[in-house]
Order: C-alpha cells, then structure tokens, then sequence
C-alpha cells in the first residue's frame, strides 16, 4: 500500500513539474493576447470607439486619418498600419529606400575577416536571426542582445567592440534584419524558465513604470496614447514595435538600433537613460519584443 | 482510509509542488523600496529655499539624489541631468552668481534660470524621483491591457 502511494506521489511530482515547467511563458501568452486584443479593439473604427479610446480627437479627423479594421499582423508596420497620411509618406520614400548601401554595408561587415582569419560566420553561421534576439541564456542568467552578441563575438575573435548605437553596429543588424525579412521570418522570443520569465516581468514592469519629471510611462504613449497625435505625429503602438528595427530615421539622417529609440523615448520621458548594455535595457527588450511574437520581421525601415 | 489518506498526499503534495514553482515575481514587484524614508517627506515644505534657505535645500537635493542615481531614477530636464543642475548651484554659489546656465547635450547655453529655482527644481527633482518609484510599484499594473488596465 505504502509503494502504492509512494508511486502515485512521485508520478503527481513529475507530472507537475513537466506541466510547470513547459507554462514558463504562460503569462506573458496572456499579455500578448490581451495587448493584440486591445490593439485590435482601438484601431477597429476609431470614430465609433472615440469616447472609449480617442476623447481628445476630431470627428473630421478619425473619419479620414485612420485605416479602420486592422488585425494582429496588420500593427508590424507601426504606426503605418493605421496613420494614412503617414503611410503614404513612407511609401513614396520607400521606392528609393535610403538603407539600401547600409545593407550592403552590413554584408560587408559580416563577411569580412577579423584579424584571426575568422569572421562573423564563426558566431552568427545563420543570418536569419533578428526574430530570435533578446534571448535570456540561463548558463549566465540574463538576457541577452542582438547587440551584445554582436559585440561578443567582436571580443571573443579579440577585435575592439561597436558602439550599441549607430554604425557598424546598425549596419550589420540591418544586414541580419533584411535577411530575416526576406526568410519571412516571425518574431520568436522564447520563454524557457523561471529566470526568463522574471525577466520578462521585470522588463514589463520597466515598460509600464512612470517615470522622469513628465511622469510618463512607455505606456502612457504607446499604448494609451497610441494613435493620438503629438504635434503633427501619431504615436506608434508597442504591437509590431520591435519588428523593423534597426531604422533609418529621418531625424537622425541615418540608422539607428532599438537601444538608440528607447535611449531617446527615456530621455523624452525626463529620465536619464540605462546605458544599452545594462539590465533595464536588455529586460525592457526583452519584453517588448514578446510583444510581437508571432510577427514578420519587416527591418530595416523607415521613420520620422 | 487507505483512498483517502493517498487523496490527502496527493492534495498536499500538488500544493506545494506549486507554491514552490510559482513565478516570485509578483513579490519581487510589490517590494517597495524606502530610498531613506522619503516617502514621508514634502516636496513643497523640504525644497522651499524661501523658508528652508539655498544650502539647506541643496543639500536635500544632494543627499536625495544620489540616491536617484543609485537607482538609475535620476530626472533630467533640457538635456541637463539633475546632478549637473546640483554642480551649477555649486559652482555659481562659489562664485556668487545669481543664476545658473542651462546647457544642451552639446553644452550649448540654451537659457538661464535663478540660483532658486534652479535649487528648488533640483530638491523637488531629486525627492520626486524617489517618490514616483514607490507609488509606481503599487500603481504600475493599472496600464496594462488584461490586467489591471479597463476599457
């Protein structure tokens, strides 16, 4: 009898634990459905919905400014996918797109030899990978970057690291974001344990979290205030946030990575920046870029 | 007896196996730090330099935030970071200016303001951040989509 329920007892621990173990993201599933379902609701027919979700605008302008009805995969192309002036900007500048020489840079920088004779290849062998990165790597207990393993590879192969910015560095993801976006490659942040997953409630609560004298958070923004309009702009909508970068912005007049972005919306906010290396950045991506699971990567791009 | 006594370990064993697994992150977010007890403080009365007088708010404004910068909370306001407001005021009550020189990212003068106001923005900076942190730990959920935020 008593290895009858000694049995039972070890069969329920291991059961328990394998379910528990494959749910690690469960929470973050519900987010992103819930952001999707909320994105979904807002952008549907902003002039219906106005008291719900856009008190502040005109009638004259949420009957003609707005592309109505958009679906889940529609917000990958920012705030293009519902912004119709905006869109149609973007699509004129994109018959010439001004990226063009820094993918071919890109290229470049991949397969030239570092001074040991190797080359990029030795670390990133696949340059279809701009969907998999943030990646949390439980060896060393945190997440890690597109960015950093760039540099990492710079270091392990002893050449001197990129600036996390602008440059080499934008370049050469514009190189492994184009490749991914010709693959037709999806977002794919994974999830895998514990660790990983305060991880990503940390970088949630960073997104959500007031802050610096303007007392806003990333939120108050990109989610709130999507679709709302600061001087002549629309705010972009985290939903498809991450999937085009690196950018080429209009403002900078070149390329610029995500740390670059988020470095400036901090600013913006009051608050002086987390370096791009640090915890709060790479956990802040980390999150964000869950929030586009299961979108086309559509990098590099354009913006304002 | 023997069905029920294997229902009971089972039940017992299930919750604990649960409890021990959960995510802790729940906790982690509700852990309110005390930045030294600011939570008490009032802006309006600690950094009013007509009561309190220029020092004795700068130094509030020190202590304060250094321990913004501890935190990576430290504000800042027209390219200037708050510690470098705190080094102005310094530097201008050395040398007896009555104001101080705001500076852009490219140190470019971009406007002035009063060794004052200067001082009472850096205190309410520095006390501010601290405070926002705390509630913010309590109040962050309420924008998020499915949870606490409703529409």
């Amino acid at each position: 009898m008593l290895l009858n329920i000694v049995k039972t007892t070890t069969l329920l621990v291991l059961s328990t634990c394998i379910l528990h173990a494959g749910n690690f993201n469960a929470q973050a599933e519900k987010d992103r459905l819930a952001l999707i379902d909320y994105f979904e609701a807002k952008f549907d027919d902003p002039l219906k919905n106005r008291n719900t979700f856009f008190p502040y605008s005109t009638d004259e302008e949420l009957k003609n400014a707005f592309v109505t009805g958009l679906k889940h995969q529609d917000f990958a192309k920012g705030n293009y996918a519902f912004n119709k002036d905006g869109k149609a900007q973007y699509e004129e500048i994109k018959e010439m797109p001004p990226y063009e020489d820094d993918i071919d840079e890109g290229e470049a920088l991949y397969n030239k030899t570092f001074s040991n004779g190797k080359s990029f290849a030795s670390c990133f062998p696949n340059t279809q990978i701009a969907g998999d990165y943030p990646k949390y790597v439980q060896e060393e207990q945190k997440v890690l970057t597109l960015g950093i393993a760039i540099n990492n590879c710079l270091l392990k192969n002893k050449e001197k690291k990129w600036k996390m910015s602008k440059g080499k560095m934008a370049k050469l993801q514009a190189f492994f974001a184009y490749e991914s976006m010709e693959a037709n490659k999806d977002v794919a942040i994974q999830i895998n344990s514990k660790e990983a997953a305060a991880a990503y409630e940390r970088g949630k609560e960073y997104y959500y979290t007031q802050r610096g004298y303007l007392k806003l958070s990333c939120a108050s923004c990109h989610i709130q205030g999507a679709g709302q309009r600061v001087r002549n702009e629309k705010l972009s909508q985290l939903l498809g946030q991450t999937t085009h970068f690196p950018v080429y912005r209009l403002k900078w007049n070149g390329l610029g990575t995500l740390e670059r972005r988020m470095v400036g919306c901090i600013k913006d906010e009051g608050q002086v920046p987390p370096s791009a290396e640090s915890k709060y950045m790479k956990e802040l991506l980390y999150f964000m870029a869950y929030m586009s699971n299961g979108m086309k990567i559509d990098g590099p791009d354009i913006r304002k | 007896m023997k069905k029920q006594l294997k229902q009971g370990l089972m039940l017992v064993s299930t919750a604990l196996l649960l409890s021990a697994c959960a995510s802790d992150s729940e906790k982690m977010a509700m852990n309110i730090p005390s930045y030294g007890g600011v939570a008490d403080l009032k802006v309006k009365n600690v950094c009013n330099v007509e009561n309190m007088g220029v020092k004795s708010v700068l130094a509030s404004a020190t202590k304060y935030n250094v321990l913004a910068i501890q935190n990576d909370l430290e504000f800042m306001r027209l390219g200037m970071r708050n510690s470098q407001y705190i080094s102005a005021i310094n530097a201008a009550l050395k040398s007896g200016d009555t104001n101080i020189t705001i500076l852009n990212k490219k140190k470019k003068k971009t406007g002035s303001v009063s060794l004052e106001y200067a001082t009472w923005r850096a205190c309410a900076f520095a006390i501010s951040s601290l405070q926002q942190a705390q509630e913010a730990k309590t109040t962050w959920r309420l924008a998020v989509p499915g949870d606490g935020y409703k529409y």
